[in-house]
């Protein structure tokens, strides 16, 4: 399942999603709004994306995971809009055989979507103040093409 | 040729629109396309120099061409998760 909602997500929905007899493991990622950042007092996170290119783009990351591990099953939702605090961003759910693959797929595709999917976020601070987090710096690594990748790896 | 470009998230926002048209010269390299939006639109040139531009939803090089029917995007650093 490969889906942006602006629905609140059942995180236990998704996992049920994955199910599967020849999965000896399943791992769950949420990613939900959280309150403090050092000193810095979020109220609410607002998310945008570029739709069409976000759902291709995350389905050609379930693509490489795949070709990467040996997986059964493989969902990812990203709520959009705007997201309370506790409340979840993003759902990823991960089945393998074995416990291994499962909690590195699941790693590498939230790591990677945070770099190669056009969705953006903005903060509002408690103070009033409001900020899309366009990030730069050396935490930042330019996008490439995940499919023009596959081939050389 | 007359190009439209998509805009999101803080590009919108400072612009006050979700898409820019743009006339311009046919072989155009995203790199001068970039160039020519922060000229038309010097309130973009900080976060166009952080942004990529995607090409019917690929993302594109700076040698990459834009072609009339493209669909094109500006896309400032991403923030999913």
């Amino acid at each position: 399942m490969i889906s942006i909602t602006s629905d609140a997500i059942d995180p236990l929905e998704v996992l049920e999603s994955v199910k599967s007899n020849q999965a000896g493991a399943s791992v769950l990622f949420v990613g939900s709004t959280r309150q403090f950042t050092g000193e810095k007092e979020t109220l609410q996170l607002e998310y945008e994306c570029y739709e069409s290119m976000a759902i291709a783009k995350i389905q050609q990351l379930v693509d490489a995971a795949r070709d990467k591990w040996n997986i059964e099953q493989c969902s990812v939702v990203h709520r959009i809009g705007v997201v309370g605090l506790g409340e979840s961003s993003i759902v990823v759910a991960v089945s393998t055989g074995h416990r291994k693959e499962s909690f590195e797929a699941a790693a590498w595709l939230v790591d990677e979507l945070k770099i190669q999917v056009p969705i953006w976020k903005k903060e509002f601070w408690a103070d009033g103040k409001t900020e899309w987090v366009h990030p730069s710096g050396d935490q930042r690594r330019i996008p490439e093409n995940i499919n023009a990748s596959r081939g050389a790896s | 040729m007359k190009i439209q470009i998509k805009l999101f998230a803080a590009a919108r926002e400072i612009s006050e629109r979700g898409e820019l048209e743009l006339e311009v010269a046919e072989g155009l390299s995203v790199k001068a396309l970039k160039l020519k939006i922060s000229a038309e639109h010097p309130k973009l040139s900080e976060l166009i120099l952080r942004s990529a531009v995607s090409l019917n939803r690929e993302f594109a090089t700076d040698e990459s061409v834009v072609h009339e029917k493209d669909e094109i995007a500006l896309i400032p650093p991403v923030s999913g998760g």
